[in-house]
């Protein structure tokens, strides 16, 4: 029994002081230094973000092919045709390079959704957490109103009725996916507002005379920011699975600009002449959308003050 | 707890009300428009569309248009012209309005838009009941296992299934699913919710072919998402003073998980019948349009695509109501099942 040794609690003791002055950030660094999972999971999404963002350079520089050339002689290569690593798909196109063009869409459309999203529902949590109950109380009653509504209607019923209706482009499907997306940040925000704004040194802060505007911008949002960039990560990953299914519904990103959800839609047709097309689209979207799980609960647990793992 | 329905029924109001608001600003945000819709067709003449528009009342102000929605336009006197455009009579409006369940004709189906709805509804109906049973046979014993061997190899493994099947999206374990078994094996059928015959005869074993792959998928979130809310609950009971007082009074392992733990960790379950709802409810959609199965999810996705305006308004209303019904019934259940709980 060594834990029960002398020695080991000097150790531990050593330990606990070693951990004081050390901000929450840099406690959480440590714990995320042994947290190998989910430095594997940043690792892999980084390599993919390297891929998408270099996309251009990779097709055409390695891979001599153009993401927008059909070839009627070239249809349904398999995989490791000559010139084609991944093979081609039913116009002809190289669907290696499609499906880096394609991570280059998806992963852009879900960061520009969430931060989209995130600056919504921050400005809308903070106003409505700060005025709940008070004078202005209406402006929380009418947005909660507003988001159990919302919500009340099944999100893909909506998001399918919205996209139907705005004709989709990048531009508006962002907008789209963040209209669907920005009521749990607002509610998140809403609740810390709740708590944060009966707390000592905002009445401190009150005393001293500051108004709302810099009450809620100078004490409360810093306090709820490292709460919302953990959140961040888990947003991205269900903003991809749900750009993926509105674009393999043809109400996403739409041809010939490649994405990894309209890549499946079109080759939902050809299960007998080209089953690697069904395959690899949706296995880089369960990749990234896993890397991002995973590292949004490593980010948690990480950031988590009362966290009981190891330092 | 009659009293207490009814108050959260009228509470319903405001909500069911904001839905027919959302979705009608949203439709009426559509380019052209319901006359655009309708009279898509060359062959209408620009006088005949006139009438149409002046018919249906397109030209008035929309908040006018969506109070004649919501409680019909058979009040209203509508001037019927001749091709100079001059008045030659008079004709009530015919709509009765939503609140008295009147949608509207599907433009393209020819008959009331409810009864289009209605004829769909039986076979999402099948595909999400029994996806949400399937979800609950088989995540309860899951969780409960993980729970008592918490930490174990069953623990560990049922945690990174239960990771790794939220990442996947459910249209692409369908393809996948349909190119093994449809494509590859041929064992299973590729979408319908029956086999196409002359005669129309079918087995129950061909039911069950056809429904195997969609529930599947449908199930499988579920199935990951209820053993691990089920795996929170029981280790949340097996903390409690009346465990450890069977145990102490000898009785078997096997008994305190499931007789003792498991029942009363189902009462937090019951919670998750609301959210199960519309997440099954929009699943459906999905699943439907991959597996060709002729429900309402299908229905409302060809209604947006055709422009189907009356079709698409109903079904995102009875998915609305749906979802307050199942909220409803949540927190109902949620009192019979545990006694601590007083409905105020």
């Amino acid at each position: 029994m060594a834990a029960d040794s002398p020695t080991a609690n000097i150790v531990n003791l050593s330990g606990v002081q070693d951990l004081a002055g050390q901000s929450l950030t840099q406690l959480a660094l440590r714990r995320l230094r042994r947290d190998y999972l989910t430095l594997a999971a940043i690792t892999t999404l980084i390599i993919l973000g390297v891929f998408a963002i270099f996309a251009p350079i990779i097709s055409e520089q390695i891979l001599n092919a153009d993401y927008r050339l059909t070839d009627t002689n070239a249809r349904f290569l398999p995989i490791g045709a000559p010139g084609h690593l991944l093979g081609t798909d039913d116009l002809g196109r190289d669907h290696l390079s499609r499906l880096l063009y394609g991570g280059q869409v998806s992963l852009s459309v879900a960061v520009a959704s969430a931060f989209l999203s995130l600056i919504i529902g921050l400005s809308l949590g903070l106003v409505a957490g700060f005025y709940q109950g008070g004078p202005l109380h209406y402006i929380d009653d009418a947005l909660m109103w507003f988001i159990s509504t919302l919500n009340s209607i099944p999100s893909l019923y909506l998001l399918v009725l919205i996209a139907a209706v705005l004709k989709p482009t990048v531009f508006t499907l962002i907008l789209v996916l963040s209209i669907f997306s920005w009521t749990f940040t607002m509610r998140l925000v809403r609740g810390q507002t709740l708590v944060l704004r009966e707390s000592e040194y905002v009445l401190a802060a009150r005393a001293m005379g500051a108004g709302a505007g810099r009450i809620m911008y100078a004490h409360i949002l810093p306090n709820i920011v490292s709460l919302l960039t953990v959140d961040q990560a888990s947003n991205i990953g269900a903003l991809i699975l749900t750009e993926s299914a509105l674009s393999f519904l043809n109400l996403g990103v739409r041809e010939p600009t490649p994405s990894w959800g309209n890549m499946l839609s079109s080759a939902q047709s050809f299960f007998r002449q080209g089953p690697h097309l069904v395959i690899f689209p949706g296995l880089l979207i369960v990749i990234t959308v896993l890397c991002l799980y995973l590292i949004g609960d490593g980010l948690r647990d990480a950031f988590d003050p009362q966290s009981a793992k190891k330092i | 707890m009659t009293k207490y329905i009814i108050r959260r029924l009228i509470q319903a109001i405001p909500t069911m009300f904001g839905i027919t608001l959302i979705s009608y600003v949203i439709m009426a945000l559509a380019p052209g428009g319901p006359v655009a819709a309708m009279t898509y067709n060359p062959k209408f003449t620009p006088q005949e569309r006139r009438a149409l528009a002046e018919k249906l009342g397109v030209n008035d102000p929309i908040w006018v248009q969506y109070v004649r929605w919501l409680i019909g336009d058979e009040w209203r006197l509508i001037e019927v012209k001749d091709e100079e455009g001059n008045v030659i009579g008079t004709e009530r409006g015919t709509n009765l309005g939503i609140l008295r369940g009147d949608f509207g004709r599907s433009f393209t189906a020819n008959k009331p838009a409810m009864d289009v709805i209605l004829e769909k509804i039986p076979a999402t109906l099948e595909l999400a009941v029994i996806a949400f049973m399937i979800g609950l046979l088989i995540g309860i014993p899951i969780g409960t296992l993980a729970a008592v061997r918490q930490g174990g190899a069953f623990d560990q493994i049922t945690r990174v299934m239960a990771v790794l099947l939220s990442a996947v999206p459910g249209f692409w374990l369908g393809l996948i699913l349909l190119l093994i078994f449809g494509s590859w094996l041929q064992i299973l059928p590729m979408g319908n919710r029956f086999p196409l015959t002359l005669t129309g005869d079918f087995t129950v074993l061909d039911r069950v072919k056809h429904l195997f792959l969609p529930v599947l998928v449908l199930a499988t979130g579920d199935i990951a998402l209820y053993s691990r809310f089920m795996r929170a609950a029981v280790l949340d009971v097996l903390t409690q003073d009346y465990i450890r007082t069977a145990k102490s009074k000898g009785v078997s392992d096997r008994i305190v998980w499931f007789k003792h733990a498991s029942r009363n960790a189902l009462i937090p379950i019951a919670t998750i019948v609301g959210p199960a709802i519309p997440a099954l409810i929009g699943g459906s959609l999905i699943v439907e349009q991959i597996f060709s199965w002729p429900g309402m999810g299908r229905l409302a996705f060809s209604a947006v695509q055709q422009q189907d305006y009356p079709v698409v308004m109903g079904t995102v209303l009875l998915a609305g109501a749906a979802t307050i019904l199942g909220y409803l019934l949540t927190d109902i259940l949620y009192a019979l099942t545990d006694p601590r709980v007083r409905l105020g």
